[in-house]
């Protein structure tokens, strides 16, 4: 099966400014896609790009088969679910929501019914007759997402679409849209920089810095193995080492307290990447771990877990715990930071 | 296509506003004792004879007096009224605000002849003070709807802050509500200033020989006479008005019409 | 909500009395005038010889129908114009000279641009002079004394306030919604009669109804371009009052035009009526 949505060597500037650069991506029919960075990375511009409302420098944008670079938005088959809805404010629901088939030629009342179709999809049913403006933030997220989806693309585009919800609301909107994606079957290509949604919602997460994508994966597999330090650091906490060659095939870390073979690991400057979780804390050596001499620096709870900063050496290292596995612990003890090398993952870039 | 239909139409339209404008300028400049345009040759004695005509000058200087007069009355009586539009709910809000905004859509002539006539029966007329209250109706508006949106409810919340601090109203108006409604209040008067200075519709019914304003004593002039000294005095108020708007650009700023894209 | 709190009493006392010493009671003086005779009895004859008078009916009928044209050519070069000005103009000096342009002319007496026009539009004016030289007329044009003339003036008097009104209307249109509208397959064209024109609609009908009002009662350039041969109604009104003295006629006259521009805007804007929320 051909990818729904193919981009090869995509590049983009602003001025003199790249705002993205030789972006390769192929998003497969029914995925769903989070483009996860911080702001100003290009995610927002990448969507743009795909949707028509920029043109790139280089590179194509195929969507399923045809090339869509240089065409104006209005003749992409894909729809867009905007960062503030984008709702017209003088037509009702029920016309903001008809207006893609309208667009398409499709007659008045075929567009009604399929916009009360999309709308009681989206759990809006009998809303039709009121001005976005009588809405509340999530009923206006609904009926954008409704808007997006009446024409059946084969593609969606999602711009933060739930970052002027509350938490709570969002968390609800997150598992509904999940659910629609999977009912329609359509590809979704949801920009965000909460990484907490991106792993939560998508099956792969396609995570941006700078312009560049450093890294494609499922969620799960670029926390437990990051390609670079960025995707280290922005995915998840994580302690950076810093890493020291020794010749060819080793290194070390924590001022040679660690040795690691560097056979398979990437060239130039590395940097070691330890998440909280993977460090027990006890009072005595756990078997079959490392056992560093550490000294407890601070605690600080947060509600589930607390977090221990732990001295090693010169090193600061933070720790996660359960409650339960503090007991008795305080700032200035003495303990042992028990890890195994296997959790260490080497990365290009300094600590 | 339809994008060159409208700059060709745009174009068209700002040399249709400029050509007036330019005429009388370049009229003013010329030598000959007749209205000329292009000029023929340059000077500036219809400036001089303007300036050594003194009933040009006191119509000049009554005018700036009653722009000035009017404007300042204006003001005093528009912030307290907008502040109280602004800050309180009361019975009567809505038709306050509609009865003092109201002179904006009303028939100039209509206002004059009205107050020529109450005036007549109570001895206001074809006076200095006739002027001023006939000018302070119309030009109030201008003050009322340039400060109103300034007076905020974010803005209340820094008045309730002085409040709450200790200070006396009146204290708060002039340290916390004062500066913050202060670009509304310039724009405004000078809105109102204008609108004063130009004025002819209200002012012709209370004007008199000696006791005029300059729109009105053109408006008067060209019925009969037509002669460069007009167009002098003509250049002289757009050149006035030019200063006053580029001076306004560079302090509060006239790009309202640039698309507020992010 | 009930009555009226005391700081309100202390900050409106006086712009309310102001208003009603030198607004509503001479109004008020204006229409009991038009409703009494002289002497002081009560009448409708003032009324009654506007409507019997068909002299009146045409001066009627001419200062609206010059209020109408002078409205439809604003909005015909003005909402280009603000168009221009708004989405094509990139440069922002160009635009910032072009909005002083446009300020200015209000900056500056109906007298001063009116008299601009007539130095314009006489025999041996500029326009004829041009229109000769194009070879577009053999012999000079009259302007002055004509409906044309009159249009002419009035339209570039009132021009600016459609431009501003339209252009902040035009200004404020979220670009998001233009996105939105291709997104969902509307091409420049759809888009601007579905979402950017309704959206400048109301600011367009605030601004026609403000060219209108003051074109029906302009009363300086329709006096200045009309050279005596064209009468309308703000010209009897001061006949009245300035030369008549007949101020029961005159209030009623005032009255006229007042309920008649009135109850038109209310027209207009009952037609253009955005959905209410």
């Amino acid at each position: 099966m051909s990818p729904i949505l193919a981009i090869d060597g995509l590049s983009k500037h602003f001025g003199g400014q790249a705002a993205l650069t030789a972006i390769d991506l192929a998003v497969e029919q029914g995925e769903f896609i989070a483009l996860l960075g911080p702001s100003g990375c290009g995610k927002t511009t990448l969507l743009r790009c795909i949707a028509g409302f920029l043109t790139p420098e280089a590179g194509t944008i195929r969507l399923a088969g045809e090339d869509v670079t240089r065409l104006p938005p209005y003749r992409r088959p894909l729809n867009t679910v905007f960062q503030n809805y984008a709702l017209f404010p003088h037509m009702s629901v029920a016309e903001n929501v008809a207006y893609g088939p309208r667009r398409q030629g499709v007659a008045r009342d075929e567009a009604a019914r399929r916009a009360a179709e999309a709308l009681e999809l989206v759990g809006l049913a009998g809303f039709g007759e009121r001005l976005p403006a009588q809405l509340s933030g999530g009923q206006q997220q609904r009926v954008a997402l409704a808007r997006a989806i009446v024409n059946r693309p084969q593609l969606l585009l999602l711009d933060e679409p739930l970052s002027a919800l509350d938490l709570k609301l969002r968390k609800k909107v997150q598992s509904e849209l999940k659910q629609i994606q999977h009912r329609l079957g359509i590809a979704f290509l949801f920009v965000t920089h909460d990484q907490d949604e991106a792993m939560s919602m998508a099956d792969r997460i396609v995570l941006m810095n700078r312009g560049r994508i450093e890294q494609i994966g499922r969620g799960q597999d670029i926390y437990a193995r990051p390609a670079t330090r960025f995707a280290a650091d922005f995915v998840g906490d994580a302690n950076l080492l810093a890493v020291d060659r020794r010749g060819d095939d080793s290194v070390s870390l924590l001022g040679g307290a660690i040795t690691l073979p560097a056979a398979d690991a990437p060239q130039g400057t590395l940097t070691g990447v330890l998440r909280p979780e993977d460090i027990l804390v006890t009072t005595e050596p756990v078997a079959e771990r490392l056992a560093l001499p550490a000294v407890v620096s601070e605690i600080v709870h947060v509600g589930s877990h607390a977090s221990v900063g732990l001295t090693v050496g010169d090193t600061t290292l933070t720790a996660r715990l359960a409650p339960s596995a503090l007991a008795g612990m305080s700032a200035g003890q003495a303990v042992f930071a028990n890890i195994r090398l296997v959790d260490i993952s080497l990365v290009p870039g300094d600590a | 296509m339809v994008s060159a239909l409208v700059r060709i139409v745009s174009f068209a339209a700002l040399a249709y506003l400029a050509l007036p404008l330019v005429v009388l300028v370049g009229t003013s400049l010329t030598t000959t004792s007749f209205l000329a345009f292009p000029p023929q040759g340059l000077t500036l004695a219809w400036y001089g004879k303007m300036l050594g005509d003194p009933s040009y000058v006191s119509a000049f200087l009554i005018s700036t007096l009653l722009a000035v007069a009017a404007t300042i009355v204006a003001v005093l009586l528009a912030v307290p009224a907008a502040i109280a539009i602004a800050r309180y709910r009361f019975t009567g809000r809505r038709l306050l605000s509609e009865t003092l905004m109201s002179p904006l859509i009303l028939p100039h002539v209509v206002l004059g002849a009205a107050l020529l006539q109450y005036g007549s029966t109570i001895g206001l007329v074809r006076s200095f003070p006739a002027l001023l209250v006939g000018h302070v109706v119309i030009i109030m508006p201008f003050v009322l709807r340039a400060v109103l949106p300034q007076l905020s409810d974010e803005q209340r919340s820094l008045e309730d802050a002085s409040a709450d601090l200790g200070a006396k109203p009146l204290t708060t108006f002039f340290l916390v509500t004062l500066p913050q409604i202060r670009s509304g209040l310039v724009s405004g008067a000078i809105f109102a200033f204008i609108a004063s200075w130009i004025n002819v519709e209200l002012s012709i019914f209370n004007t008199t020989a000696e006791l005029t304003t300059i729109p009105v004593k053109l408006f008067n002039y060209v019925q009969y006479t037509i002669d460069p000294t007009i167009a002098a005095v003509s250049g002289l108020t757009i050149i006035v008005a030019a200063v006053v708007i580029v001076l306004l650009d560079l302090t509060i700023g006239l790009d309202v019409l640039s698309e507020r894209r992010r | 909500m009930s009555g009226v709190p005391r700081p309100v009493l202390l900050l409106c006392a006086l712009p309310a009395a102001f208003f009603v010493a030198f607004f509503l009671a001479p109004m008020a003086v204006v229409l009991i005038a038009s409703l009494t005779t002289p002497a002081g009895q009560p009448t409708f004859a003032h009324y009654v010889r506007i409507l019997a008078d068909t002299y009146h009916w045409d001066v009627l009928w001419v200062t609206f129908r010059i209020g109408a044209l002078t409205t439809l050519v604003c909005v015909l070069i003005g909402y280009p114009l603000a168009w221009y000005l708004v989405r094509i103009v990139k440069w922002r000096p160009w635009r910032r000279f072009c909005v002083i342009l446009l300020v200015v002319p209000l900056f500056t007496s109906n007298i001063v641009r009116s008299f601009g026009w007539m130095v314009l539009l006489g025999r041996n004016g500029l326009v004829n002079d041009g229109l000769i030289g194009l070879g577009l007329i053999e012999r000079p044009m009259r302007f002055l004394g004509t409906e044309l003339g009159i249009l002419i003036g009035l339209v570039y008097i009132l021009l600016p306030f459609i431009v501003l009104a339209v252009g902040n209307a035009l200004a404020k249109v979220d670009p998001a919604l233009e996105h939105a509208s291709a997104d969902l397959g509307a091409t420049p064209a759809g888009t601007f009669r579905t979402i950017i024109f309704p959206l400048s609609l109301p600011g367009l009908m605030a601004g026609a109804v403000m060219v209108f009002m003051l074109a029906v009662s302009a009363y300086v350039t329709p006096a200045l371009l009309s050279g005596g041969r064209i009468t309308v109604f703000s010209m009897l009104i001061f006949q009245q009052y300035s030369s008549v003295f007949d101020f029961n006629y005159g209030g009623a006259l005032s009255i006229t035009m007042l309920v008649l521009t009135l109850a038109l805007v209310a027209i207009a804007g009952r037609l253009s009526e955005p959905r209410r929320a």
